[in-house]
């Protein structure tokens, strides 16, 4: 109990596996090496109808019933019957070792029959469960790393901006580059269907290489009419470092810094061409910060999809589970 | 040419109101830029993106390079103008009509969306997460439990239970209560064709005897005595407590133990003054085999059978009233024979029968015969005295002398000389001549009689004793050829053909016929060990014992509803 207090102060900052000194781990294999134990020495062996096989059967049943009602506790925000930290720790560690209760209940006889389709069910949820255990261990990481401070809706309203601001300086240069940079926008794509959430958006690489030319075709313009190819060359390469890994953009351009100069050549009096140019870098600053952006979304609604896709497996598996659990116990009987 | 520009606005409370404003231009100038005469703010719509223009009677629509608009739903470039014609640029609707009020022409400007609903629808229609695109989590799971509740129990019991006959016929379609089962049935069983309500006649009641006892109607009862089979642990026990349906075993007997091991282990706890002695396993709570042993009775002239105890040496032995040394007749140096030293071996005597269980009984003329050769006279030797019939070979004997005597040469110095003499054939005995050879022949015969019975030839191997009738002077006591030695059970000689018979019967130094060379339990436990011990071969109890084994009464007996009787001190 000594060694529990002392962690008490760290129990904010440690994971729903360690709660409390592993106290549900420490649970679960006791009760593992109960049910395994007997099942050895039991006679006659267990198998659904003997009193060890009742036994474990009505151990699993309370179990899954109780491993139901975590969904139920988690809504309920007034409850004071454990943390829901706690909660959480029990339902992964003894929903584990419910695997080998229900294996040991059934006495590892299987069929084609409503008794081993609930077995089934409660491997599925197990088993989507575990996938959530370490979704919910790695991923959270990675969506923080990949938010570096933003959300996901001043990145939504960042790209409408962006866009608004890109045709804005597209006009100057032109009716046409206009006209491609309201095409290039209805083509960028964030989210999508279940797939597109789950694997990025379809049509990435088209957009990709969509955007790469008409970069380079502003990137020939710009060459045109400034002539200044070194200067141009060192822009580029501040612009382009998505190509090899598109999906993982580190590199900000510095919005605020374009808009600077995008205002400033507004009120200049430079010539045509020199104005051109500075429309061009803006607008390729602006691109660049959307291609940005658009990466981040989607990797962000990529990483939240892979957080919660379990959930849609665990949750309806666990109702069809209840519903085959219902049916094995009354079967059983029903047919003694 | 005169335009007149009436821009509609939306108002705060859902009406719109329109200002009219006229321009005279040569061309009208539509775009985003504020030098144009139609300024329309939206940033998808160019600077400069189109112009209206008269082109002698008619009115063009010419987008800039680049710029396209809709006109009535479809993209154009430049297209000539009628009434009614819809122009869509960006978030404006153009409608052209015909000139009023001095103009030529009119266009109404309306807004139809605004930016900020434009962005937000458009950010509506974005799906960032799951919820946007799959089910509800909530419906779907309530839609499995339904589904499976409905599929494997609601409609499988109505089929068994409910459903009129015509749906019946078609629930092949489905399994039914076949989902319930947890294992196929036995091979046995396979014939009801997964009929299941052939054994589970009512929900919720167990499997009841009488479904079972249907078909098995012959079925012998565990035991006889009806005051025993009334009793609770008989008259409640259920075929389902040692025949398992369902389960994984091939067969539905249960070969494990427990089912024997309940009343057996502590007999006397169940059934108070039982004699049976304990039993709660093989390899250490057997009790010693009991053989049967036969007694002689000579007053009545029969054998009966006891049962004796291994662990009881004094009255461990047999009578058979026969004198026999397996020893002898199976030394490895051989044992005399008419045709020198013969090495025998178990099986020349010792046949299995057809049932594998036991032995074909040694018979005299077969096994014996070929040695133990049944001559009585040494000038004579083929003649034989018959076997197994006393009074036969005695008048064989008589027979035989007499005949000799009356025909004369016989080469024996102590007979008259009428006997020694050969005769003629056809040659006439005298009176006087014939009773002295009939006398020899009938002391020759006494002599005999008395020597083959007493000394050399009947007694070499069976008891014999004298009577007092002239006729027949001996007999021979009666025989017991050795029966099954165990009483519960049948031991397989086939099965263990493997092994040689001397292995387990030390029938090599058994000098008397009287020994019992039934092997101990110790010698099964070289090889048999408990179902779950790590023996060589995992033997539960009906691997040698039978369950039903009454000799009369069935199982379906005790159904009938006899009323227990108190049965204390009973023994089954």
């Amino acid at each position: 109990m000594r060694m529990h207090d002392s962690n008490a102060s760290d129990t904010l900052h440690e994971s729903f596996l360690s709660f409390a000194g592993f106290r549900y781990l420490k649970l679960a294999l006791a009760l593992c090496l109960v049910c395994v134990m007997t099942y050895i020495c039991a006679r006659p062996p267990a198998s659904g109808g003997t009193w060890l096989g009742y036994s474990l059967g009505t151990i699993g049943a309370l179990l899954i019933a109780w491993l139901a009602l975590l969904g139920v506790r988690k809504r309920s925000y007034h409850a004071t019957l454990g943390t829901v930290k706690g909660w959480a720790s029990a339902h992964v560690y003894l929903g584990l070792s419910l695997v080998v209760v229900a294996t040991l209940h059934c006495g590892f006889h299987f069929g084609w029959n409503v008794h081993t389709l609930a077995y089934a069910l409660m491997i599925a949820v197990v088993a989507s469960g575990i996938y959530g255990i370490v979704a919910y261990g790695r991923l959270p990481a990675q969506i923080t790393g990949n938010r570096a401070g933003g959300t996901l809706e001043a990145w939504i309203e960042e790209l409408d901006d962006i866009a608004e601001r890109s045709l804005k300086v597209a006009d100057q240069i032109g009716p046409d580059v206009h006209q491609v940079l309201i095409r290039s926008a209805e083509r960028v794509r964030i989210g999508g269907s279940l797939r597109d959430q789950l694997f990025g958006p379809r049509m990435t690489k088209a957009v990709d290489r969509q955007y790469e030319q008409l970069r380079q075709q502003l990137a020939t313009t710009l060459r045109s009419k400034t002539g200044r190819f070194t200067s141009i060359q060192m822009q580029w390469q501040t612009l382009s470092p998505t190509e090899k890994k598109p999906r993982r953009v580190t590199v900000n351009v510095p919005d605020a810094q374009s808009t600077v100069m995008f205002m400033a050549d507004q009120l200049s009096g430079m010539d045509q061409d020199a104005r051109d140019a500075e429309h061009i870098r803006s607008l390729l600053d602006l691109l660049a910060r959307r291609h940005d952006l658009v990466t981040r979304i989607n990797r962000d609604i990529r990483l939240h999809a892979l957080m919660q896709i379990w959930l849609y497996v665990h949750v309806p598996l666990t109702f069809a589970l209840l519903a085959a659990l219902i049916v094995h116990i009354v079967s059983v009987f029903l047919y003694r | 040419m005169k335009i007149l520009l009436r821009t509609w606005t939306w108002q705060s409370g859902g009406e719109r109101s329109s200002q009219d404003r006229v321009v005279e231009v040569e061309r009208l100038r539509i775009g985003r830029g504020t030098d144009q005469d139609l300024e329309l703010a939206d940033v998808k719509i160019s600077h400069s993106h189109a112009r209206i223009v008269r082109s002698g009677r008619n009115v063009l629509l010419v987008c800039k390079p680049g710029a396209t608009a809709l006109v009535n739903s479809e993209p154009a470039r430049e297209r000539k103008l009628r009434s009614g014609d819809v122009i869509e640029i960006g978030r404006y609707r153009l409608t052209i009509s015909a000139g009023a009020a001095g103009a030529d022409l009119m266009i109404e400007i309306e807004e139809t969306v605004t930016a900020r609903d434009e962005k937000a629808a458009r950010q509506a229609k974005l799906r960032t997460s799951l919820d946007q695109v799959l089910f509800s989590r909530r419906r779907i799971s309530w839609l499995l439990f339904l589904l499976v509740l409905l599929s494997t129990l609601a409609l499988p019991a109505w089929f068994r239970f409910g459903a009129p006959p015509a749906v019946k016929a078609m629930t092949s379609a489905w399994p039914g209560d076949r989902l319930w089962m947890p294992g196929s049935s036995s091979p046995s069983h396979a014939y009801f064709k997964n009929d299941c309500g052939k054994c589970h006649q009512q929900a919720f009641v167990p499997v009841r005897n009488e479904a079972c006892l249907e078909c098995h109607k012959d079925v012998k009862h565990h035991v006889d005595d009806e005051r025993w089979a009334a009793l609770p642990a008989f008259a409640q026990s259920r075929c389902e407590d040692c025949h398992q349906e369902h389960s994984s075993q091939i067969a539905l007997i249960d070969k494990r133990n427990f089912a024997c091991t309940d009343c057996h282990a502590n007999p006397g706890a169940r059934f108070p003054g039982s004699m049976l002695e304990a039993i709660s396993d093989f390899s250490r709570h057997h009790p010693a085999f009991r053989p049967r042993v036969a007694r002689y009775k000579a007053a009545t002239r029969q054998f009966d059978w006891i049962e004796v105890s291994q662990e009881n040496p004094q009255e461990l032995y047999e009578q058979t009233n026969l004198k026999y040394s397996h020893e002898v007749h199976l030394s490895p140096k051989g044992v005399k024979s008419p045709n020198g030293l013969k090495t025998m071996k178990c099986a020349d005597c010792h046949e299995v029968d057809s049932s594998g269980i036991s032995f074909k009984p040694v018979d005299m003329e077969r096994h014996c015969a070929s040695c133990h050769r049944l001559d009585f006279d040494p000038e004579n030797p083929s003649r034989v005295v018959p076997h197994g019939n006393p009074a036969q070979a005695v008048q064989s004997i008589r027979d035989y002398y007499a005949r000799a005597a009356l025909t004369g040469g016989v080469k024996a110095p102590d007979a008259p000389a009428v006997v020694q003499l050969r005769r003629k054939p056809g040659e006439q005995l005298e009176r006087e001549q014939a009773r002295a050879a009939l006398t020899w022949a009938d002391r020759q015969s006494r002599v005999v009689i008395d020597e083959i019975f007493d000394k050399r030839i009947c007694s070499y191997c069976h008891t014999v004793q004298r009577t007092r009738d002239p006729d027949l002077p001996w007999e021979i006591l009666p025989v017991n050829l050795q029966e099954r030695a165990l009483a519960h059970t049948q031991f397989s000689h086939d099965a263990h053909k493997q092994e040689k018979c001397e292995s387990c019967h030390a029938a090599r130094t058994s000098k008397k016929s009287d020994d019992v060379l039934l092997p101990d339990l110790k010698r099964c436990r070289d090889c048999h060990g408990d179902a779950d011990s790590d023996a060589k071969i995992r033997s539960g109890c009906t691997l040698c014992h039978g369950y039903h084994i009454a000799q009369d009464r069935l199982m379906a007996d005790s159904r009938s509803g006899s009323a227990a009787a108190t049965v204390s001190g009973a023994k089954p």
